[in-house]
């Protein structure tokens, strides 16, 4: 699994993520609702014919998932919208990458989906709703993000979001909705 | 023969005199020291941190639903001191007694040590340039090489050429970099190889400063008489050596590293640095050896903090003929 490098763009040594020209203008599908209820809400977009097989997108260099302190943050569901079909490939996954934009902690490559089928997804208007337990849930539904020991010389903890394809799609739009909130904890710092 | 001869009275003649003046020495200019950002916030501690904060992205809006809201990317560039050093001598007493030349050496102390330490200073610097990029690597920022080997050929080998300049403004436009102040640090082989290009030495009516190229030369002490594509050129013999390496199949033995970036004073520069001791002269007698001791010591940090603003070209010094 590789993550997919984006074009007219350079990481720096000090992890800063920089874009030049035109890249700067491409539209940024993902990002956090200002959300008021029970639940904060990410959502956002995958085009999976740009996702080539066995590697891994970045979904979005300005939209990060929280690592908080262990029982702080609880991920209660994730869904999946075909808004246009899967076509191809045999399971989708999404997931979190480290700030290095490298490193996937164990199991954190599948955190919200573990290999989704295609099928499920295969007609527009397919949803599927993964709560921990079901078929294609994540690893870390029903629990959060670990802090890790932020990768040098990074000081912020937080992640980026991932969309892995099994397989080669020749289309299929999915919009994603991660579902989290926080916990009846005592905040820690 | 009752007249006084050399030849009869040679123990009245002392048969070595020696000058009162010390010979200075020939010493290069520095230059490195203006193009490292000093930092003065940092006067205690480890680890000194300077974050940056990336850019905003645009999400197409749909009429009457809600928003998304994004964070930016940050990065983070953390520091720490790398270099404690000093430079000591010491003189006996008896041999302060003894020569004429004691006091004379004694004053040269300070002077030659704070020399040895600028010249280590400026070692550095050029060191830390040199390490911050990846070796037999384009380094490749926006799809523009920011390390390669020199496009020229001199003497056989591979040797700096007009096109490198341009080659340099091409990278750093690429990079975002403001090119208002550009320089280059080079080696002085480089110099010679562009004065004896066949361009600038076979037309008859070369335009401009190259006319005068045939007639007085690139460089002027250790300076290029005229910008040279834009760049302040600066010639150093500190600049990286030895280097062996093939970026983009092409080879470079024993090769020196040439630096192109812009000089634009503040957080453009591609080197920040720190003073946690200035060079500090410390002196004292010891009584049990009976000497005197003088050291001039210091200490500081450095380090490559904007490779964006940063090229360089390896070119052999072998281009030179022996």
């Amino acid at each position: 699994m590789a993550i997919i490098s984006t074009p007219n763009s350079y990481f720096t040594n000090s992890h800063l993520f920089l874009k030049f020209g035109t890249q700067k203008a491409v539209i940024s599908p993902w990002g956090d609702y200002c959300m008021y209820g029970p639940n904060r809400v990410v959502e956002g977009t995958v085009d999976f014919s740009t996702v080539t097989a066995g590697n891994t997108l970045i979904v979005s260099d300005v939209t990060f998932f929280p690592a908080l302190a262990s029982g702080q943050l609880f991920i209660e569901q994730v869904e999946a919208v075909a808004e246009t079909g899967l076509v191809g490939g045999t399971s989708i996954s999404l997931g979190l990458v480290d700030s290095d934009r490298s490193t996937v902690p164990t199991n954190y490559g599948t955190a919200f989906i573990n290999a989704g089928l295609t099928a499920t997804l295969a007609t527009a208007g397919n949803k599927v709703t993964y709560n921990a337990g079901s078929t294609g849930a994540g690893n870390l539904l029903g629990s959060g993000a670990a802090i890790q020991t932020p990768i040098t010389p990074d000081l912020v903890n937080s992640y980026y979001i991932t969309a892995t394809a099994a397989g080669t799609f020749s289309a299929g739009k999915i919009r994603f909705r991660i579902f989290y909130h926080a916990l009846d904890a005592a905040i820690t710092q | 023969m009752a007249a006084f001869q050399t030849a009869t009275n040679q123990n009245l003649i002392k048969t070595q005199v020696f000058s009162n003046d010390i010979t200075s020495l020939l010493l290069d200019d520095l230059n490195a020291m203006q193009f490292v950002r000093m930092l003065n916030d940092f006067p205690d501690g480890f680890n000194f941190n300077i974050p940056i904060i990336g850019e905003a992205e645009v999400s197409t809006f749909n009429e009457g639903q809600a928003m998304k809201f994004q964070q930016m990317d940050s990065g983070n560039f953390q520091f720490n001191f790398t270099d404690y050093v000093y430079s000591g001598n010491s003189m006996t007493e008896k041999f302060k007694r003894d020569s004429w030349l004691s006091p004379q050496i004694i004053a040269l102390f300070p002077q030659r040590q704070h020399r040895a330490l600028m010249e280590y200073f400026e070692t550095r610097v050029w060191a830390v340039g040199n390490a911050g990029q990846t070796a037999s690597s384009l380094n490749t920022i926006n799809g523009a090489s920011h390390r390669w080997v020199a496009t020229g050929t001199g003497n056989g080998v591979p040797a700096l050429s007009f096109n490198d300049f341009a080659k340099v403004r091409y990278a750093l436009t690429k990079s975002n970099v403001p090119m208002r102040n550009l320089v280059a640090i080079v080696d002085p082989s480089t110099a010679y190889t562009l004065e004896t290009q066949a361009n600038v030495t076979n037309l008859l009516t070369p335009a401009g400063q190259w006319q005068s190229v045939t007639r007085e030369g690139l460089t002027t002490g250790f300076k290029y008489r005229f910008n040279v594509y834009g760049f302040d050129i600066y010639e150093s013999n500190y600049l990286p050596k030895g280097i062996s390496e093939t970026i983009n199949s092409v080879a470079v033995t024993n090769g020196v590293a040439n630096f192109f970036f812009d000089a634009t004073p503040g957080d453009t520069l591609p080197w920040v640095g720190a003073w946690r001791q200035m060079p500090t002269v410390q002196s004292k007698f010891d009584m049990n050896t009976q000497t005197w001791d003088y050291a001039t010591i210091c200490e500081f940090g450095l380090g490559f903090f904007r490779e964006q603003n940063f090229c360089t070209v390896l070119s052999s010094t072998s281009a030179v003929p022996v």
